[in-house]
């Protein structure tokens, strides 16, 4: 087990974002995490991520306790993330961003020139090589978001936190979403994603965990959560 | 070391730099008394601005507590300057604003906006009243004697802490503490996930651009002979590096010198010459600047060099320059 939660409850005031909710992710699978809005799937990632601090529970990744550590501790143990609304650096260019992330977010340092050139190979590795000098706030959102995915690899993740990464695509862009996340699984990176395309979730995702007001309800195969009566409900209502 | 390559490449820049410090380091002897005090003033927001700058220019921290951090400095000399000399006053001037800045960091760099920039006016506010108070209720003196060295000690000490200053900030900008500063300015939250450890670099920015003001405000003390909390910490210390940074533009070093240098030489002609309308025209100057060059004197300077080098007469010249 590369991940592991339990117990995990954030709450806001009165208000329980999640609430003693419990998962795990395998080393080397895709594992998806789905939710009707406001199930607390985002407050979920911000809590392994470190971005928020749970109110209690504890979250386990490579055997190591990381809860209440923060984000560049996180990041530097091996967990990578993107954002729901991209937070990209945007008076940067495309280069510059991918840059930094090398610059801070490997735990072993990096000559100029062999970062350089570990930015073109992932910037190639997402198809973006043409738009590196490219300002962020001049792109369209589709490759505001290959470029999230490309700094987030920067940082030498083992597990690898996609927050809606496909939505806003057009369906030829989710496709090479698609590629793209099967790629990065078979170069021995963990996949765990937040997503609305079911499509692709679906046809994706090894296993999948459904989340429903701050607690995991279900999880799975593909196949068996989408015929299971209790996320029909959820999703559709009575 | 890359920092020295660095520099190195741009032979130009460097040579400017080297040109410009002798020409002040040799300046008093030639110069009129009156133009090495005008020289004083203008170092001392150099001073200020590039050092505001080196924190606030990248993170968009916007700090208002300047004043504070000269005002410590000022006030050490008020108190200490006739036991000490003035190099330890400017190192112990440099030191305490630093101990304060990381002191204000740890309890206010989580204040985002707003709420920052009240918060460091309020520390200089708080810092000039906490004196006041001292000194009307426990020692029953206000305001203080100061009988320092001459103009011409003052303006080396000056100089000296320029040259500091203006490597520390070329240090920053091109190292990953400057890209790390950057990144906190554009996205802090993003910052955090790729690793910076946002806090860590905050608290030591603000930190060492807190020193330089301290040390200016601990030389600066000598230019005035009598020296209360209201003088030491004049609130427009706060306000002044502010606009002289948007007046000259932050995008290059260049930027906040430009700024503080054509500022403070524009007051001062704005004062002797219409000294009635001065604070009418210093205003309409900065809207104007404000609303036409968003990227300060800076901007301006790259966009008149782009709309000359379109015409054709200067555009045959640069080519027959280069090719000769």
């Amino acid at each position: 087990m590369l991940l592991q939660g339990e117990n995990l409850t954030k709450s806001y005031g009165g208000l329980m974002a999640v609430h003693d909710a419990a998962f795990h992710v395998n080393e080397g699978e895709i594992l998806g995490l789905i939710g009707p809005n406001g199930a607390g799937k985002t407050t979920l990632f911000n809590l392994i991520s470190g971005a928020v601090e749970p109110t209690s529970g504890t979250i386990t990744f490579k055997n190591e306790n990381i809860t209440g550590k923060k984000p560049h501790q996180i990041c530097k143990k091996g967990i990578g993330r993107t954002f729901q609304s991209s937070k990209l650096f945007n008076g940067m260019t495309v280069f510059d961003n991918v840059f930094m992330a090398i610059q801070f977010g490997q735990s072993t340092g990096m000559s100029d020139k062999d970062a350089r050139a570990r930015v073109l190979e992932l910037l190639d590795y997402v198809n973006l090589i043409h738009e590196q000098h490219t300002i962020i706030r001049d792109l369209s959102i589709g490759v505001q978001k290959r470029v999230e995915i490309a700094r987030s690899l920067a940082t030498k993740p083992d597990l690898l936190l996609l927050d809606e990464v496909m939505a806003g695509l057009n369906p030829s862009e989710v496709e090479s979403s698609m590629e793209l996340i099967s790629k990065i699984r078979d170069q021995g990176i963990t996949v765990f994603m937040i997503e609305h395309v079911m499509k692709a979730i679906m046809s994706v995702c090894d296993r999948i965990v459904v989340f429903h007001n701050g607690t995991n309800l279900v999880e799975g195969t593909p196949a068996e959560v989408s015929s299971n009566p209790t996320v029909i409900k959820v999703y559709l209502g009575e | 070391m890359q920092v020295v390559k660095k520099a190195l490449q741009q032979p130009v820049s460097l040579i400017l730099f080297i040109a410009a410090i002798i020409i002040l380091a040799i300046a008093p002897q030639y110069a009129k008394r009156y133009t090495v005090i005008s020289l004083i003033t203008i170092l001392m927001y150099v001073n200020l601005t590039m050092s505001w700058t080196i924190f606030s220019g990248p993170t968009n921290y916007i700090s208002l507590a300047s004043a504070g951090f000269f005002g410590v400095g000022v006030y050490l000399t008020a108190v200490f300057g006739r036991e000490l000399p003035l190099y330890a006053l400017a190192i112990m001037g440099g030191g305490i604003s630093l101990g304060l800045a990381i002191l204000i960091g740890l309890l206010t760099l989580r204040l985002k906006g707003v709420y920052f920039i009240l918060f460091t006016f309020g520390v200089s506010a708080l810092l000039r009243h906490s004196i006041s108070w001292w000194e009307a209720t426990i020692t029953g003196t206000v305001g203080r004697f100061v009988r320092g060295p001459g103009n011409e000690t003052v303006y080396y000490y000056l100089l000296g802490v320029t040259v500091l200053v203006f490597v520390t900030a070329y240090v920053v900008r091109n190292t990953k503490f400057g890209l790390a500063l950057q990144g906190i300015g554009e996205n802090e939250e993003a910052a955090a996930h790729i690793g910076i450890n946002v806090t860590l670099y905050k608290i030591a920015g603000f930190g060492l651009s807190a020193i330089f003001m301290g040390a200016t405000g601990a030389i600066m003390a000598n230019r005035w002979t009598y020296i209360d909390p209201t003088i030491a910490f004049n609130p427009l210390i706060s306000f002044l590096p502010v606009l002289m940074a948007i007046f000259g533009g932050t995008s290059r070093l260049a930027g906040p010198i430009l700024g503080a240098t054509i500022f403070t030489l524009l007051q001062e002609y704005l004062i002797t010459s219409y000294p009635y309308y001065y604070m009418l025209l210093m205003g309409i100057t900065l809207i104007v600047v404000i609303l036409f060059l968003p990227e300060g004197l800076l901007g301006l300077m790259s966009r008149l060099v782009e709309r000359l080098s379109r015409i054709k007469v200067i555009k045959e010249f640069i080519a027959r320059f280069r090719s000769a």
